[in-house]
């Protein structure tokens, strides 16, 4: 799966350079000509051969086990690119289509450990979250709602954790936030009404005291085999890490702005 | 108002810096014809502020000889002259309102047609585009509270400048309570500095990068049918691909007319349409119109059928943060 993941992100990268050579050719063209229309035709055929690589590799990405809701203990499946964050489903701006989650399922938050190694991603800006657990107040506060902390270790040596929020009676849509990696919150509320925000939430990291009012479960195990538990020992709780959410394109890393606007 | 159909904001300063240069009308006509420029009379009239019959960039009588260029100069030269006595305004016009250059013309075009869609786009900021592929400058992030430096130095970037009342202002909104000191605390703890006063305040992320404005979405309809096409299902692949082919994540909100704050007081100065703002048809020439004000925008949208979002016209207009 990985020899297949890597050659269709190296072949998508391949087709989107080739498209800006063609698109830089373009700009030194004079307007309206058969050298402007040529250059353009040539890097649309590029970046349409993009497209159908990113195609594949978004059908091709394993749907891993990420939670289970804690009112029906249904697995909780999604994509995930577990190969590393050159993969396009790391982009901010992604739209991976997803397996149905069960109805009380409402959003999937995370951090991401680069667990002492060298971060390192493709060649677009990645927003993996901190580097330790958290949970949205926010959130968490509405009445009914429970998070579930994993943890998923990536085949790159970075560990994942996701944290899922389910509710017995779902919010309305536009209280609930943006999903992990992705900068905005497109929703459409119960009127049809399409509309979004930036995704900016209060973070705590505290999760004890989350753990101790039954709000926060955690799981151990992976795949099929992930157990649903409750309790203070949770082993993803109290890490140390850094808790400012980077943001990395290639091997330069730094950290998003702070909460606030919107 | 609408503006000429066709956005040439280079061949516009090219006009402009030539003409002020001694250029006579016939070199500035050969320039455009050496580059292909079709829409002349249009181009001169959007560069020089002010009318020229298009009578006048005839190069060939109805018997298909040419015309002398003596003629040609005398005949543009009337409208330069008329342009005159009321001031020649162009001299110290801003820059005309476009995108950050082809590449960017050409993404938005291609996403206009390969959805069948119009895509209406807020102009960059003019300073911006010096910055779009220089090492050291990237777009802003969605989430910067910050405020674009319109004057020098350092015009064209987010800066934190503590006498721009427009952020004080804008913190007043979105952070009530955070004092300017605090905010710039805030940005420090999260790696960020901001710079001395000689360089304009620029914020610079952790990798000493500055940020520039990237663009500003206010809609996308549907050819046909005039819905909303930024749904749930679809909008963050349009963003997605207007990105990949920009090459650079340059649209990092959602369309102004569906943002969630977009008549709150939360807003702040990026309520309602700013303008000049381009409509991107999905016709085979990649025509666009240009918009500079919200009457007449709302009125485009009335005629193509688009869903008007706003009750009233915001203030200030052109205010960018």
């Amino acid at each position: 799966m990985k020899a297949k993941r890597d050659e269709l992100v190296r072949g998508r990268a391949d087709a989107l350079r080739a498209y800006s050579k063609a698109m830089d050719a373009m700009e030194m063209t004079k307007l309206y000509t058969d050298a402007e229309q040529a250059a353009l035709k040539e890097a649309d055929e590029h970046f349409r051969r993009a497209v159908e690589l990113e195609e594949s590799y978004l059908k091709e990405l394993p749907r891993v086990v990420m939670s289970r809701c804690p009112f029906d203990h249904q697995p909780l499946y999604r994509t995930f690119d577990p190969f590393g964050l050159d993969g396009p489903w790391w982009r901010g701006d992604a739209s991976p289509e997803e397996p149905v989650a069960c109805r009380h399922f409402l959003v999937l938050d995370g951090a991401l450990s680069f667990n002492g190694r060298p971060a390192q991603a493709g060649s677009f800006e990645v927003r993996p979250g901190p580097q330790v657990p958290f949970v949205i107040p926010r959130l968490l506060e509405k009445e009914g709602v429970k998070a579930v902390v994993s943890m998923l270790a990536m085949e790159n040596g970075y560990v994942a954790y996701p944290v899922a929020y389910f509710a017995e009676r779902r919010p309305p849509p536009q209280e609930l936030t943006a999903t992990w990696g992705r900068t905005l919150y497109l929703y459409e509320t119960q009127l049809g009404e399409t509309s979004w925000r930036v995704a900016s939430e209060v973070r705590d990291f505290e999760l004890d005291p989350w753990l101790t009012s039954g709000k926060l479960l955690w799981t151990s195990g992976n795949g099929d085999a992930m157990r649903l538990k409750q309790g203070t020992d949770c082993p993803h709780a109290g890490l140390r890490g850094e808790r400012r959410p980077a943001v990395l394109e290639g091997d330069r890393v730094w950290f998003d702005v702070p909460h606030g606007g919107q | 108002m609408a503006l000429p159909g066709e956005i040439l904001g280079e061949f516009v300063g090219e006009l402009r810096a030539r003409r002020a240069a001694g250029a006579t009308p016939y070199e500035l006509l050969r320039f455009l014809e050496d580059h292909g420029v079709r829409t002349r009379t249009d181009t001169f009239r959007a560069a020089f502020l002010g009318w020229f019959s298009w009578v006048a960039f005839l190069t060939h009588d109805e018997s298909g000889a040419p015309i002398a260029e003596e003629t040609i100069n005398r005949k543009i030269e009337r409208g330069f002259a008329a342009i005159a006595a009321d001031g020649d305004g162009w001299h110290s016009a801003p820059p005309y309102p476009d995108v950050m250059g082809r590449r960017d013309r050409e993404a938005i075009r291609s996403v206009s047609k390969s959805r069948d869609c119009y895509i209406i786009v807020r102009s960059s900021h003019p300073r911006a585009r010096h910055y779009r592929h220089r090492v050291g400058h990237r777009p802003a992030p969605a989430r910067l509270v910050a405020i674009v430096r319109d004057q020098e130095p350092s015009a064209g970037l987010y800066a934190a400048d503590p006498s721009d009342s427009r952020l004080t202002a804008l913190l007043r909104v979105v952070r009530p309570g955070c004092t300017y000191d605090s905010y710039v605390g805030e940005l420090r703890q999260a790696g960020y500095s901001v710079a001395p006063e000689a360089d304009g305040w620029v914020i610079l992320n952790g990798m000493d990068e500055a940020f520039y404005p990237g663009y500003v979405i206010q809609g996308v309809y549907d050819k046909e049918s005039g819905n909303n096409l930024w749904t749930r299902n679809l909008g963050e692949a349009i963003r997605r691909e207007l990105n990949v082919r920009m090459g650079a994540s340059l649209v990092v909100l959602g369309p102004r007319d569906l943002w969630q704050l977009r008549e709150s007081e939360l807003s702040c100065m990026l309520a309602g349409p700013q303008f000049p703002v381009h409509v991107f048809g999905p016709r085979p020439g990649g025509n666009v119109d240009d918009f500079v004000d919200f009457s007449s925008l709302q009125d485009s949208y009335g005629s193509r059928c688009f869903a008007w979002h706003f009750s009233s016209e915001p203030a200030p207009p052109g205010a960018s943060i």
